[in-house]
């Protein structure tokens, strides 16, 4: 259901709309920094929903003790590059050019 | 066929990208620009020389820690309190009409020159891999990976192993 409401700017001139906010915010289930506001070109002000982008690139691996053991070990004593590594390194120049 | 690998760019049409996972293709559409803009993870592209706009294939990498339950003196002595900072490959696919070419290996290969060439300034002992299922998993295992006991979708190369690959 559209609706529309009239505000009156204070005494400064400025317009709030906290409390439009905060109401529209409780009927959505969201808070209200959960919204963005845009101003469009006819001079409305639309709020708009933000979209939740997962920060799953930056994060921590806890490694147990054996993994931890294992780990540096590998650490310690690199093994030579495998042969499907060697080939692909060699794909990788034929197609890409020299890694 | 030739290809370029760049990173991604306002170039690249995203949204046409199809690997046979929902999940990467999504995220490259949707997500890869931003999280690249904020620095959250570097992306790069593979691309026929001819065909710029087209996406064959991608992978991210991003920065990661590796922390320990328990550092036993032993340990502790040659590493250091805080965790060790990684670089991860954190997502690899290859778009449905160019697979069976050998790009996923190709796109490991640019990704590990990526993290060598980094190690050079930021030390780095590990190269990380997160793969997203078994299968995922199983090509890395044929690359030479090792997978944790407790994590087995994340799988690791140690640094050594890196740069005799590249050793000339």
């Amino acid at each position: 259901m559209a609706t529309e409401t009239i505000v009156r700017p204070d005494a400064k001139g400025r317009v709030g709309l906290g409390s439009y906010l905060r109401r529209i915010a409780t009927q959505l289930g969201r808070m209200p920094s959960g919204f963005a506001a845009e101003l469009t070109s006819d001079g409305a002000i639309m709020l708009r929903p933000r979209v939740e982008v997962a920060a799953d690139e930056a994060s921590t691996l806890v490694l147990s003790v054996a993994d931890r053991d294992r780990l540096l070990a590998a650490i310690d004593g690199a093994v030579a590059p495998n042969q499907a590594l060697l080939q692909a390194k060699a794909q990788h120049e034929v197609m890409v050019g020299p890694a | 066929m030739i290809w370029t690998i760049r990173r991604l760019d306002g170039v690249a049409d995203r949204a046409s990208f199809q690997s046979t996972s929902n999940e990467l293709n999504s995220w490259l559409a949707k997500q890869a620009n931003q999280a690249q803009k904020k620095r959250l993870a570097s992306v790069f592209i593979a691309s026929p020389v001819d065909q710029p706009t087209c996406i064959a294939g991608y992978y991210s990498l991003a920065p990661w820690q590796i922390a320990f339950e328990q550092a036993p003196v032993k340990v502790t002595k040659r590493l250091p309190r805080y965790p060790l900072a990684t670089a991860l490959l954190a997502r690899l696919a290859v778009d449905q009409s160019f697979q069976g070419q050998g790009l996923g290996g190709v796109l490991l290969i640019d990704a590990l020159k990526r993290i060598h060439l980094a190690a050079q300034s930021v030390p780095v002992q590990v190269a990380l891999v997160h793969a997203k299922d078994d299968a995922a998993a199983a090509f890395y295992r044929r690359y030479g990976f090792e997978p944790f006991a407790d994590e087995p979708l994340h799988l690791f190369m140690a640094m050594g192993t890196v740069e005799q690959l590249f050793a000339d």
